[in-house]
């Protein structure tokens, strides 16, 4: 901790802290792992991992190393997980009945729910206490606690929220605003998730909410070599119920023989929970190749258009990294990966299975315009996702690294 | 290639508008993967053809390890006179064990046969169930959409 670097000024301390660090490799941890990997280049990255033990809470906070970053895990309960999507799932039906406005959730409820997702434990601000770190970067709602329990005084660590809650109106909320008072700067990785927060927390402080555009690099060799044997089944739709393995947003697929009796003869792949199936009328193969991300875009890559069954994310990454391979995107409406179609003109959105099969039918009935939205997507996604340094950039100017003036402030 | 303007938004207002001058809302439902996989999981071998079952058919006759030895010369005729001695008195059980695992081979063989009907039967009636619900489903959004 604290080394010094090449040119001898000593580098920045940082603790990046999270609920269950490496449990799973989904949107968020992603996310969060590409933010830890910017701040690396400039500062000692440490990570306290708010972990449910279970029975094992009275264990004391464990140190291990995940390969890149030392990892402090600490006792941290998670609440009964139904209980936050019940009020959730009510919140919802409050906005579908009209019985308020967009935007204007419950305070009391909200707060409720950001209060039983938190994951307080008296050993993470112990073990920060001892990190002693210059930045704290609360990620995700589990650790947004930390703000407020963190000591007031001139050894307060620069504090940067990323609440990473993509589309949800809770960033709207006033509960979000009160994290304006306690932050001193919240990152935005979606252009919804930076418009919600500032309508709360902007509205204290503009230049509190600061947008990182988070870079997903994708292998561009994926194009050229195709998964071996789906060149047989001709056209195909990747559908996509479940990836990567351990993601809790994973949810049932759709029967292939059915989508085809909808949509006409079209091959369908469709990477699900455990498996990854290749299917055309009478034949069914079962992908025998690692499900890798490499795998993914090569399916991505020879695609028609890349459909996404599964409830989604505050990145829309596998939407975004479908649109690097110019492959447009059928997505769930009102979603991050949804803004990014329509910002993009590179693909469609649907709130109903119907819906789904329709816009997807589009989409192979329109070759020409099919191409075009995937040309479209791909030209947004390579200026918004696909440049590295700022996004490293943006990333020390949220850890307070360099003024917003320095450097490559002119993009 | 001049390029074709697209806007997203528009096709899919477009593709709404269509659904509500039909008078129908989009399908809110979709049949379910569940029998899918369980299609695609009850693919696999024959029981049959199972290499333990293979392994009791080349293995089950005891006769070339039961034959007297082969062997010529003195140590022949004393491994012929151990042989006789030993089957005088183990014959009857030798005999009663080749006819034991002869029957076994076959019971597992009769039994390998019919769980693989069992399960041709199951796979059919599932694809035919499966069949059929997905014509209900369009023959509802057939008449759903009047």
């Amino acid at each position: 901790m604290g080394e010094r670097s090449a040119d001898g000024t000593r580098r920045r301390r940082a603790a990046v802290v999270m609920a269950e660090w490496g449990a799973h490799s989904g949107e968020v941890p992603s996310a969060v792992r590409a933010v830890a990997g910017a701040l690396a280049l400039s500062h000692d990255v440490a990570v306290v991992s708010l972990d449910d033990r279970g029975d094992l809470r009275s264990l004391p906070p464990r140190l291990s190393e995940d390969g890149i970053f030392p990892v402090h895990s600490v006792a941290a309960a998670a609440c009964e997980a139904r209980l936050p999507a019940i009020l959730t799932t009510a919140l919802a039906l409050g906005a579908v009945r009209g019985s308020r406005r967009a935007g204007t959730l419950p305070d009391l409820a909200t707060r409720r729910l950001i209060g039983m997702q938190s994951r307080h434990s008296p050993e993470a601000l112990e073990r920060l206490d001892k990190l002693a770190p210059e930045v704290v970067v609360l990620a995700g709602v589990e650790s947004l606690w930390i703000a407020e329990a963190l000591p007031v005084g001139p050894d307060r660590p620069r504090v940067v929220a990323l609440p990473l809650l993509g589309t949800d109106e809770r960033l709207a909320s006033d509960a979000m605003a009160t994290l304006a008072e306690v932050a001193d700067a919240i990152g935005a990785v979606s252009p919804a998730e930076e418009r919600l927060l500032r309508e709360s927390a902007g509205r204290r402080d503009p230049t509190l909410v600061k947008r990182l555009h988070v870079a997903f690099p994708v292998n561009g060799q994926a194009s050229h070599s195709r998964l071996a044997g789906i060149a047989s089944f001709g056209r195909y739709l990747l559908v996509i119920s479940g990836w990567p393995e351990g993601d809790p947003s994973a949810v049932a697929g759709m029967p292939h023989d059915y989508l085809r009796s909808v949509l006409g003869p079209v091959s369908v792949a469709e990477v699900r929970k455990g498996r990854w199936l290749v299917s055309e009328e009478g034949r069914h193969f079962e992908v025998p190749w690692a499900p890798s991300r490499m795998n993914l875009w090569r399916l991505m890559a020879g695609a028609v258009a890349t459909v996404d069954l599964r409830r989604q994310g505050p990145v829309g990454r596998e939407a975004v990294e479908s649109l690097a391979f110019g492959t447009p995107v059928v997505v769930p409406a009102g979603s991050v990966a949804a803004e990014l179609a329509a910002a993009s003109n590179g693909g469609l959105w649907y709130e109903a299975p119907g819906e789904l099969l329709d816009q997807a039918g589009w989409l192979l009935a329109h070759e020409a315009e099919r191409l075009a939205m995937g040309r479209a997507g791909r030209e947004l996604v390579v200026r918004e996702h696909g440049d590295t340094d700022r996004f490293v950039h943006e990333c020390e100017e949220l850890a307070g690294a360099v003024s917003p003036a320095q450097g490559t402030g002119e993009r | 290639m001049a390029e074709l303007p697209v806007d997203a938004r528009h096709v899919v207002d477009e593709l709404r508008a269509i659904r509500q001058s039909e008078g129908v809302s989009p399908r809110g439902w979709a049949p379910s993967e569940s029998f899918e996989r369980v299609l695609s999981e009850a693919i696999r071998p024959p029981l049959h053809e199972n290499e333990h079952l293979a392994w009791m058919h080349r293995n089950w006759d005891l006769g070339a390890l039961l034959a007297p030895p082969p062997a010529r010369g003195v140590r022949g005729v004393v491994r012929r006179l151990q042989h006789r001695l030993i089957m005088a008195v183990l014959a009857p059980y030798f005999s009663r064990l080749q006819e034991y695992l002869a029957v076994s081979t076959r019971a597992v063989d009769v039994a390998s046969r019919r769980v693989d009907d069992v399960a041709t039967n199951q796979l059919r009636m599932i694809g035919a169930v499966r069949h059929d619900m997905i014509d209900f489903a369009h023959y509802v959004d057939r008449r759903l959409d009047g």
